[in-house]
């Protein structure tokens, strides 16, 4: 069953079009990462699908809701948390966790008192009075303990240091572990999202570049060295990043099947030491925006 | 209703400390006010200062309620995608019920409240409560109401104030361009100025309410403020251009207290003005037939007949019914139980002497002697109305056609209390309560016996006082019914209208009407071998103010035609 559903989602400010024709699926239990450039697209994806915005064209539905109708049952089972959102920083922790408890029917007191002990949550001290990781926390408590069926986090570690980050990320994993979550998580921040999630979307210029499991994409990536290559060897169709220096030639492969694209290799530039690395979702990451920003300039051109 | 509460009660602590002050602000006010009644020998100028000191803490409490309402909307803020509560399970319908019940809370039952043992000392009936409360909240909506249309198109204080600029703009742009290119609303008829005055108040109550309605249920800002500026520029344009009388109905209403009184011997005269100036017709009437202890008070008048082709043309004023000594002494002396009225003959005598010496010395009538007996249920009135767009060489033979239509009431007089001489004297009836303050000599009067008696007088503001005979008779209501003081001699059988011109200072604390009052008491005299005497010597131990109040009033219309027009500066004919 999927949580989040979208049908060419399409979001537009004047000429600007931030989500075009989104057409996405988040399954039940998936932990998803968002990820994209500045500007692709992804804290506007997250606020249409929780209705803070109104899509201009398409629509989505988020369990199984049509999103411009989501209400109080259906809030009750979702956590948002935003760097974006302001807290109500004149309440202490206690008072802000007393204010959210009485709207979700199914507030789980033990798991609001671990999760505090567990992110070290002063209960007295104003959230103003508490770091910017500190709030952070806080607002994933308040989002945690009714143990929502979808929790979507728009830039969570945004301005965390690397410790807090750390913790922040084994506080989601703990409890990712006690129950079937669904999160859908919009960072910049790979290297977390790639300890956290299990699948990853991609999205350039409001398009959606791709959606998979992390597992297959990892899989399927692979930055590939040749050296004594043939002169006249170009590149193949939907290869990446290819650039030769001398002897050696770099590119990468997206499209990795094991032994059969080995060969297939091998047969390109006979009599070439040809060697794949696997990638990480950084690098990944990293090749898709680039090659997405070529695409650009040279449409620009056109 | 429990996470209604639970929102109102978040919005509560939040607000606590301006909340706090703002109380502090209104219980300064009410101290202010308690100073004021208590106020014993103060001087003008000290009340004068107290009075600023409260106007001040008004403004400032207005001030405050407008900062007020917009820390309570932005706390949930409607304009912004990041607000928190747009994420968690509280809806639309939820925020506002929440929001409305917090500023219900906060700027109707606090002030309550807070002025509920102010009400108490000043000896409040359920009544006088009841009519307190609504005035207090009306009072606050005045402010609280486009507060809140303003605060729920903006989401920090910033724009709060920007959006409160730019619709101030908008009126004084909108006025202006109405002066320039709409009729002059003065020109409409009194009943539909009147008209207008409702519509316009029921159109800003009606976008206030939709700017909310639609802001908070469907968050769409720029429509939201479609609509308010579309009611608020109707509401412009109602000043000049709603062309139905929609209250005159309301105030027709001839019940049988006043089935038999008549209106007899019109007598209209033009008053020609300068060329630039509209003339106007004074039409001098007399009501008969009023009841025995009633009195007619005269309201609105209307001046109708047939136009040049034929239309119906009319034109408005208003009615007098000379001084409150010629209307109601009368009433007053009956409802007060006086003795009949017993002149000093050889003051008489003299009168008289006098006033024949001075004909035969000009050899005029002019002089005029005392007014005319009038019958019993007798009372003479004045409409002076206003003819505009006519020449009044063409007025009198329009109004030879004409008729004229008056509004009455007939209201009985009410003794409230009587107050004696003397300083430190406090009398009370219900919430009203009068003290004299200082009693002292009034030289400038000329008669060392003359004396100027201050007092505080405390009464319930009741503003449906006001408002009812405003929706009945109009702004051109003259609150004929108000109390008013009358010096009484009771030995004597002699009741005097005391003027109003010594009414000092007002100031309303909270639904209670503070007032300095002055009298210049003028000792009663006799004349004594020629010359005019104080008498009787303790005159100020026999005679004491008794306030005189007008109660179950009764509304009557009347009309009658114009029998004679007068037209005393006409132009005299051209010679050949």
């Amino acid at each position: 069953m999927n949580l989040i559903e979208t049908q060419q989602l399409t979001r537009r400010f004047g000429r600007t079009t931030a989500v075009q024709a989104l057409d996405f699926n988040l399954p039940a239990g998936s932990l998803c990462a968002l990820l994209g450039p500045n500007g692709a697209g992804k804290t506007t994806t997250l606020q249409l699908l929780l209705n803070l915005l109104a899509p201009t064209a398409g629509g989505a539905r988020v369990l199984g809701v049509d999103v411009r109708r989501l209400g109080e049952r259906e809030f009750a089972q979702i956590g948002y948390v935003s760097e974006n959102q302001p807290l109500p920083l004149w309440m202490t922790v206690r008072q802000y966790l007393d204010y959210c408890r009485p709207f979700y029917p199914a507030w789980d007191r033990a798991l609001e008192q671990t999760l505090r002990a567990q992110f070290a949550l002063p209960p007295d001290r104003t959230l103003q009075q508490l770091s910017r990781g500190m709030r952070m926390k806080a607002a994933l408590l308040s989002s945690l303990a009714y143990r929502p069926r979808l929790l979507v986090l728009d830039e969570p570690f945004s301005g965390l240091d690397p410790l807090v980050r750390d913790e922040f990320v084994r506080g989601m994993l703990e409890v990712a572990a006690t129950g079937e979550w669904t999160v859908l998580v919009s960072s910049h921040d790979i290297e977390e999202v790639e300890r956290l999630c299990d699948r990853v979307a991609l999205l350039d210029r409001g398009r959606l570049q791709l959606d998979e499991p992390a597992e297959a994409l990892l899989g399927r990536f692979r930055r590939v060295e040749v050296t004594q290559a043939p002169a006249a060897a170009g590149p193949a169709a939907g290869w990446l990043d290819w650039e030769q220096a001398g002897a050696l030639t770099r590119f990468v492969e997206p499209a990795y099947a094991g032994e059969a694209t080995a060969a297939a290799w091998r047969e390109r530039f006979p009599g070439a030491t040809v060697t794949a690395q696997p990638m990480t979702l950084r690098e990944i990451f990293v090749t898709l925006a680039r090659s997405g920003r070529a695409e650009n300039r040279r449409g620009a051109a056109a | 209703m429990k996470l209604l509460w639970h929102i109102v009660r978040k919005d509560g602590a939040r607000l606590r400390l301006p909340l706090g002050l703002w109380g502090l602000l209104l219980l300064a006010k009410l101290a202010l006010g308690a100073m004021l009644r208590a106020g014993g020998g103060a001087d003008y100028v000290w009340f004068a200062r107290l009075e600023l000191y409260i106007n001040l803490c008004t403004g400032l409490g207005a001030l405050m309620v407008y900062v007020l309402v917009a820390l309570l909307i932005h706390e949930d803020a409607l304009g912004e995608a990041s607000a928190a509560w747009r994420t968690r399970p509280i809806s639309r319908a939820r925020l506002l019920g929440a929001k409305l019940l917090g500023a219900l809370l906060m700027f109707g039952v606090l002030p309550v409240l807070l002025s509920l043992p102010w009400w108490w000392v000043c000896g409040f009936g359920l009544r006088e409560l009841g009519v307190a409360v609504l005035e207090t909240l009306a009072w606050q909506a005045l402010v609280v109401l486009p507060s809140l249309a303003l605060a729920v198109l903006s989401h920090n204080f910033g724009r709060y104030f920007t959006l409160t600029l730019a619709v101030i703009f908008f009126v004084a742009l909108a006025g202006m361009l109405q002066l320039a290119y709409l009729p002059d609303p003065a020109q409409a008829p009194l009943p539909v100025r009147d008209s207008r005055f409702w519509v316009v108040l029921a159109l800003l109550l009606a976008g206030i309410v939709g700017v909310v309605l639609h802001q908070f249920l469907t968050l769409r800002t720029w429509r939201s403020c479609a609509l308010g500026l579309g009611a608020l520029a109707l509401a412009l344009a109602s000043v000049s251009l709603w062309p139905w009388d929609v209250v005159t109905p309301a105030r027709l209403a001839n019940p049988a207290a006043a089935r038999g009184v008549t209106l007899a011997s019109p007598w209209a005269t033009l008053d020609r003005n300068s060329e630039h100036q509209p003339n106007n017709v004074r039409v001098q009437f007399a009501v008969r037939n009023v009841p025995d202890g009633w009195v007619a008070l005269g309201y609105t008048a209307q001046l109708s007949w047939r136009g040049p082709e034929g239309t119906r043309l009319g034109a408005h004023g208003w009615v007098s019914g000379g001084t409150p000594q010629e209307k109601f002494a009368r009433s007053v002396h009956q409802v007060l139980q006086l003795p009949p009225e017993r002149p000093d003959a050889e003051t008489v005598r003299w009168q008289a002497q006098r006033l024949a010496e001075l004909r035969a010395r000009t050899g005029t009538s002019w002089v005029q002697g005392p007014p005319p007996a009038r019958r019993p249920g007798e009372q003479a009135f004045t409409a002076y109305v206003n003819v505009k767009g006519y020449r009044g060489d063409e007025l009198p033979a329009q109004l030879a056609e004409g008729e004229l239509t008056t509004d009455h009431e007939l209201a009985r007089p009410v003794p409230l209390l009587d107050l004696p001489l003397k300083p430190g004297a406090r009398r009370s009836q219900g919430a009203r309560s009068v003290r004299v303050t200082r009693i002292e000599p009034n030289p400038t009067k000329g008669h060392e016996a003359d004396l100027i008696v201050r007092a505080v007088e405390t009464q319930p503001s009741d503003l449906l006082r006001w408002l009812v005979p405003m929706f009945r008779y109009g702004w051109g209501f003259k609150l004929d019914g108000t109390a008013g003081y009358w010096l009484v001699d009771r030995a004597q059988g002699q009741a005097r209208w005391q003027t109003s011109m010594g009414m000092g200072p007002t100031v309303w604390v909270n639904a209670v009407q503070l007032t300095w009052a002055r009298w210049d008491v003028r000792a009663p005299r006799v004349v004594r071998g020629g010359q005019w005497v104080t008498w009787p010597a303790n005159w100020a131990d026999v005679v004491s103010l008794a306030l005189v109040g007008y109660d179950q009033a009764t509304p009557f219309q009347r009309t009658l035609p114009i029998e004679r027009l007068e037209d005393p500066k006409a132009p005299a004919p051209e010679t050949p």
